[in-house]
Parts: C-alpha cells; structure tokens; sequence
C-alpha cells in the first residue's frame, strides 16, 4: 500500500479517538483527512507512543491512537515493554513502515530495510501475537485499526508502505498540520477533559 | 529503610498529596526508592514504571493531557535523556515535575554520579525550566508542594534535585 491510502483507511476508521503522531508525513495527512479537537501533531521523534500511552492511562473510556513512521518508533521503542507490562485496553499503536526516514530527500533507509521486524520486536518484548497485526494492504489496515479502536488492547500495527509508491518520503513534499503544537495541547487536554 | 529515609519519605509524599499529585512515573533510583515505596502505599496514586527515563517523561506529558497530575522520579541521568521530550513539554505548556536524585552541590561522594550532577542543572537551565536543589529534609514536605503549585500555576516544568544526604535524612 502506500501512505496515502494507508492514512485514508485510519481516518475512516478513527472516529473521535484521541491521536498523536509522530513527526513528518502521517501529521499532515491525519490532519487533512481527519482532523480532530483531541490531536497532537509532529510529537518528536521516538515519543509519539509514549505521550499516547499517559493519554490513555488518563482516559481509560477513550480509544487513543499513535501514529508514527517506523524510525521515530523504532527509537522509542522501550515503550514497547512498558505497554505491555501496563496493558491500556484503549491504547493502539500503528507503525507505518516504508523503510526510509522520512527527511530531507527521503533516500535514506531505516533499520527495517536491513531486517529488522517491529512486530517481531514487540513479540520479544513479550506481546502475544493475538495483539500484534500486520495487515497486508489498506483494506485491511482499515478494519484492523476499526477493530482496535473497540478496545481489547493494547493493539499494535505494522504496515508496510511501499516505498517506491511513497510520494510524501521527500520532507518538502508533503501537507503540514496547520494548527499550532501548543494550541493543539490546549485544545487536546481541553477535549479531554471536558473542559472544551 | 532507616528511620531518617522513611520519614523524609512520608513527609515528601505529603506534600506531593496535598497538591494534587496523583500519579508517579519511575525508575527506581537508590536515592529515591523510599519515596517510590511510600507512594506504592497511597491509594489513588497510580504506579508507572518506565523503561527510559526519557519515555516517562514522555507517558506524563500524555497524563497531563488527559487531565491526570504526576510527577516523574528518576536519576539524574535520565535527564540527560530527557531533554528533547522536556523541551516539546514546555513548548506546548504541558508541564511535567522532574524529581531526580543528585545535584552539582555539595554531599556527592561517588564519582559515577558526576556526570548526572554535571547533566542535571545544565538541562534545567539551558531549557529556561525553573529548579530547586533541596537544603534540608524537614523542608521537603513544603518543598514539593510548592513545586507541583508553581508548576500546575504557571504551567512549566519545574525540576527539584534531592542530593542523597537530604534523601537519607542526614542533613542534621
């Protein structure tokens, strides 16, 4: 699949869960395609899962969704264990997975290109695999992040885009959230707290 | 625990309490475990063990989003790693209260800890995030509620340093 499409079947699926992303290409197009009061865009790098996980320790009736490329997951990636260990039944992870950081001309390859498997790495870190998921395209992204997001986590999902379909790897070629990171903080813990 | 940590331990906790503190993000530390123990034993604190320091940073950005008031024991080490995540926090005015062992004052015997004491105050100054290095033990109670009240009011982070004389309670 490739990211748009991918981004496409999450925003069908999101609904009013609460969502952080990581930084680069998913922000924009989540807040293209779906926009809501509750998001932090452009988390730094590696701590997109993280600031996802308090969310949803905070708001245990809310599904809250991590979205990131596969580089700033992967240099976060403890948080794996401590997931598991706290096991939020609202949390659900997706990794979008394209094998390239997604930076400047977006040539550079990540680790997953070299072999290295995140679904794998989160089974060695103790997940089971009943709620680890790679689906094969966005259909079934789609229905997986829809199927996440009633609860049974936490969920993690590993999508592999193509990277020669990947039109949005190139840091000048991609849409960018419009809304401030401070004034989506505010307007988040607002959201969240009923106190918008 | 001796005598002197456990109350300094309680007393601290206390003070956490009465302003609101209702959740720890840790990594044990051999300063601060008593205090981390003492929480363990208060009810409505939820207990979050983190693998990074970094990552528990991280995790009370997102609890504070969501409405919930932690703060964050580690080392002074894992400030080092936290820097990044500190300074999207204050950024975004999502404060997070970071109580760390270790300070570039006096009472650090061991010279594995000098890099953490050299880390901690530099961080904490280079990001513009107000801190304290505590005096003595009696003080801390009113210390820490202090801090989390400036930090919940003006929405910053704000660092207190615990030298591991004052944790011990061996101050007087």
């Amino acid at each position: 699949m490739n990211r748009i499409e991918a981004m496409e079947a999450i925003a069908a699926a999101r609904g009013e869960a609460a969502a952080v992303t990581g930084p680069g290409a998913n922000s924009g197009l989540l807040y293209e395609k779906a926009d809501r009061p509750a998001t932090l865009y452009n988390m730094e790098l590696g701590y997109s899962t993280s600031v996802a996980l308090g969310v949803a320790l905070a708001c245990p009736g809310r599904p809250v969704l991590s979205i990131e490329g596969e580089g700033s997951f992967f240099a976060g990636s403890t948080v794996l264990s401590t997931i598991w260990r706290l096991r939020p039944s609202n949390l659900v992870v997706i990794v979008l997975d394209n094998e390239i950081w997604g930076t400047a001309d977006g040539l550079e390859p990540t680790a997953t290109a070299f072999g290295l498997d995140l679904a794998r790495l989160a089974l060695a870190t103790g997940w089971d695999e009943a709620h680890v998921h790679r689906p094969a395209d966005a259909r079934a992204l789609g229905a997986q992040v829809a199927a996440a997001l009633r609860g049974g986590g936490p969920h993690l999902i590993v999508g592999k885009i193509d990277p020669k379909q990947d039109s949005t790897s190139a840091s000048g070629s991609r849409a960018r959230p419009k809304r401030h990171i401070l004034d989506c903080a505010v307007l988040m813990r607002a959201t969240l707290t009923g106190d918008a | 625990m001796a005598g002197g940590q456990t109350a300094v331990a309680e007393g601290f906790v206390r003070g956490a309490l009465k302003a609101g503190v209702d959740a720890c993000v840790y990594l044990p530390d051999s300063c601060l475990t008593p205090i981390i123990r003492v929480f363990q034993k208060s009810p409505g604190v939820s207990m979050i063990p983190c693998a990074r320091e970094d990552e528990g940073v991280g995790i009370a950005v997102g609890l504070h989003l969501g409405g919930r008031n932690p703060l964050c024991l580690m080392e002074a080490s894992g400030i080092g790693y936290s820097g990044l995540i500190l300074a999207r926090a204050q950024v975004q005015r999502s404060p997070v209260v970071i109580v760390a062992s270790h300070s570039a004052g006096p009472g650090e015997p061991f010279d594995y800890h000098s890099a953490s004491a050299l880390l901690s105050e530099g961080v904490f100054s280079g990001l513009g995030i107000p801190y304290e290095v505590a005096k003595e033990a009696r003080s801390l109670e009113a210390l820490i509620f202090r801090v989390v009240q400036t930090s919940q009011g003006q929405r910053t982070s704000f660092g207190l340093l615990i030298p591991p004389f004052i944790a011990a309670g061996a101050d007087t």
